[in-house]
């Protein structure tokens, strides 16, 4: 139920209570649900701007306070003006907005260079860089104001991805320790397919 | 500027333009006023460009006089304060413009803390806390303390924690409300009047339950609030030392729960904190395992891996939590390789790193000279006290300048480490420059009061350089806020004079001038006097002819009647009368 809530899969959620008999109503409401379903759908559908409103509207400190995501917001308007071949509106919104936060923040000129690029190309969908103009790219600015507005209610990603996070980690850890020069560790279940949670008992094997 | 009288709205085609004329328009219908500073409110939040834009179009009194407005409808209101609040995000000139009108927006702010309706209460939060989170120094807070009703409202805030509204979306923003409630409490304690202020008003109370709460933005918000009722205050921190919440004392449970490994190191960082503060004020005496488990927690965050803000503060906390301690300093060194992580600091430049560095090599440099040793074999540590020494900042130089001094009590360090005469000559460049910051002065002249020692290798250099004319300045100048300044200044000349050739004692006597010396005699401050006793002695010390015919010829006599006046003076102690008498 924390990974529904957490990740916005509101009707999942739903269905997962009333087959459970889990009352999951107070925790998504105190994790904004409905605000976060709205914004990330306004963000996959490329409208930064209603995204915009709608995260000022939930915490009005969040793109004040976090730069990155901010960034990530105006590169993702960027991309959108690109899309729909507005490129003198998005020339002017670049030298405005962007240009701005890449000085102040050194870190974001190697993306917002990439993204500017795009305008190099005849069809930026077959430029090395066209990736930005995927559906995935959309997703990943859309997963960061999620992990935002959560993080502004206190909340922290969700205990299942930590743990999968964890499993792959101490996994990785010990077939490196399996097969280093000492040898510290011998063989150990592997989980080879995470969907149908297989393991292999040769942990000779690469994971 | 708008000229408001000419600009035709339909003619302009910056949609940013037709907002702020809007906002400037009498009979604008409520709808469009709303919309038009619900879409400044957008603008501005994030974008700095945006905000310098607006604030050129002198956007902060036309949002105050939109509040001003007889019957403005609440939604107006949230969004108006918002607007207001995101300039504290912005630039320093962002800052600056909105602190300006700061004595109309601030109680405007403060006023809607009283409002019934809670989204309103919950807007003048938000923009009082990014008001006051800023680390600008200055910024007015009496109107909190002057006002008696606002300090029982924000604690009235935070007693909601719990809160009685069933409805969850209004939980949420509740629990925003108390966070805000407490930062503003917390970044509005300034002074020791405050703190016992905020005492009186029962303030270890109300966030006790925050404390022991299992959300950890109210964990951490409520350790900072406590931690700025504690700072240097023993009557606040006994207050919080002798306080309980639910069966247990307030120390049990930072130093029990949120101590902890298992808490953010956030948290961690903050509990270990507020027990250094509890502690070094006498109010608290923590067990050893407490103490370990303070100062590993400071070591720890010391570590790679952690935020340069919050290695920063560790470092900072843990110096002062060790300062005073030979017991603590000896722990500390041996923790999680304490040295070798604080010489990663001054590798990575950051200038708060390289401040904090310095400040907790001092701390640990105090007592011991095993731990002064490991110090001195930092790579390149004297190029990096040159170059902080060098900067303009006194912030930057005091803290070096402190690492110094406790280096530089050690004869082996005065004689290795330090023999380097660019660190003596940087330290008498901030003594030469009258405009030096007091503190930066006093510390640089105990410093030099020890590279001037007898075994001093640059005290030679310090002699070539000029550093007699430079401490005789300094030694006669009666304008010195602080007295140390002029003590150590007659300290340097007497360890100067102290078994010095002859040429030394006759250049101190021709620029100090007998007329100085007896003027030195002559002070109130027992301290000033045994000093300059201490170097009367060293000068006169088997006088050689030249001195004698030359500096203090037809002096005699003058010299003899102040020194019996010294001697006469009947609260002398004993050690001043040890200087007096003649060798």
């Amino acid at each position: 139920m924390d990974y529904l809530v957490t990740e916005g899969f509101k009707e999942a959620a739903q269905k997962f209570a009333e087959e459970t008999g889990l009352e999951w109503g107070a925790e998504s409401e105190a994790s904004g649900l409905d605000e976060r379903l709205r914004a990330r759908a306004a963000v996959q559908s490329g409208d930064i701007d209603e995204a915009i409103k709608l995260l000022n509207a939930f915490d009005p400190s969040i793109l004040d306070s976090q730069r990155k995501l901010n960034f990530c917001l105006m590169q993702q308007k960027l991309i959108e003006l690109i899309r729909s071949g507005n490129l003198e509106e998005a020339v002017d919104f670049a030298a405005r907005e962007l240009a701005n936060l890449g000085e102040e923040n050194p870190e974001f000129l190697n993306d917002f260079e990439r993204t500017m690029a795009l305008m190099a190309f005849e069809n930026p969908e077959e430029s090395p860089f066209g990736d930005l103009l995927r559906e995935t790219q959309r997703q990943k600015v859309a997963n960061q104001l999620n992990g935002a507005m959560l993080e502004s209610q206190g909340m922290k990603p969700s205990k299942l991805g930590n743990i999968m996070k964890l499993l792959f980690w101490s996994q990785a850890e010990l077939t490196a320790a399996s097969r280093g020069a000492k040898k510290t560790v011998g063989k150990f279940p592997i989980m080879t397919d995470v969907a149908r949670a297989t393991f292999s008992d040769d942990s000779s094997m690469d994971t | 500027m708008l000229d408001d009288e000419t600009m035709d709205v339909a003619e302009s085609d910056d949609p940013g333009d037709k907002d702020l004329l809007c906002l400037a328009a009498t009979d604008v219908d409520r709808e469009t006023l709303y919309e038009s500073v619900t879409s400044i409110k957008n603008k501005a939040i994030g974008s700095n460009p945006k905000k310098t834009m607006y604030i050129e179009r002198d956007i902060i009194t036309r949002l105050e006089q939109v509040l001003l407005r007889p019957d403005i409808e609440n939604r107006l209101v949230v969004e108006t304060v918002i607007a207001l609040g995101t300039f504290a995000f912005g630039n320093e000139s962002h800052v600056n413009a909105l602190l300006e009108r700061g004595h109309v927006i601030i109680p405007l702010l403060l006023k809607g803390l009283c409002d019934v309706e809670m989204s309103v209460v919950g807007a003048c939060l938000h923009s009082l806390n990014a008001i006051y989170q800023n680390e600008r120094k200055g910024l007015p807070v009496h109107w909190i303390y002057e006002n008696p009703d606002v300090l029982p409202t924000l604690l009235d805030i935070v007693k909601r924690k719990d809160g009685d509204d069933r409805h969850f979306r209004r939980r949420r923003e509740t629990f925003r409300m108390v966070e805000h409630a407490v930062n503003v409490l917390t970044f509005t304690c300034r002074s020791p009047d405050h703190q016992v202020t905020l005492v009186a008003y029962g303030i270890i109370d109300v966030i006790a339950p925050l404390l022991a709460s299992s959300h950890e933005r109210f964990q951490l918000a409520s350790l900072k609030c406590l931690a700025s009722i504690a700072t240097f205050n023993q009557e606040t921190s006994s207050a919080i030392a002798q306080s309980f919440y639910c069966c247990r004392s307030i120390h049990d449970i930072v130093a029990n729960d949120l101590l902890s490994r298992g808490k953010d190191e956030m948290i961690q960082l903050w509990a270990a904190k507020c027990l250094s503060y509890l502690s070094r004020t006498g109010a608290l005496q923590l067990s050893e395992k407490i103490t370990i488990n303070v100062i590993d927690t400071f070591a720890r965050i010391c570590m790679p891996g952690h935020s340069k803000g919050m290695k920063a503060e560790a470092a900072t906390s843990l110096a002062y939590f060790i300062e005073d301690s030979p017991d603590l300093q000896q722990m500390a060194s041996t923790c999680q390789g304490l040295i070798k992580v604080i010489a990663k600091f001054f590798a990575d430049g950051d200038v708060k790193l390289k401040r904090s560095g310095f400040l907790l090599l001092s701390s640990l440099a105090t007592r011991h000279e095993h731990i002064r040793r490991k110090i001195s074999d930092i790579a390149g540590l004297s190029e990096h006290l040159c170059a902080s020494l060098e900067e303009s900042r006194f912030q930057s130089q005091l803290p070096a300048l402190k690492c110094l001094l406790t280096l530089s009590r050690s004869v082996k360090q005065l004689r290795s480490g330090l023999k380097s005469p660019d660190i003596a000559r940087k330290v008498l460049a901030l003594l030469s420059n009258k405009d030096d910051d007091e503190s930066v002065l006093s510390l640089a002249s105990a410093v030099m009061c020890n590279f001037l020692l007898e075994f001093s290798p640059s005290k030679q250099e310090m002699h070539r350089e000029g550093i007699i004319n430079v401490l005789v300045k300094l030694a006669t100048c009666n304008d010195h806020v602080d007295a140390a300044v002029k003590i150590n200044a007659i300290w340097g000349l007497m360890n100067m004079s102290y078994e010095s050739s002859e040429q030394v004692r006759l250049d101190i006597i021709s620029a100090l001038g007998v007329d100085g010396l007896l003027g030195l005699l002559q002070n109130s401050n027992k301290i000033v006097l045994a000093k300059s006793l201490g170097l009367t002695r060293n000068l006169l010390t088997d006088p050689t002819e030249e001195m004698l015919s030359q500096e203090l010829k037809g002096r005699e006599e003058d010299l003899m009647k102040v020194l019996m006046l010294c001697l006469k003076r009947t609260k002398m102690m004993m050690g001043l009368q040890q200087q007096t008498s003649p060798s």
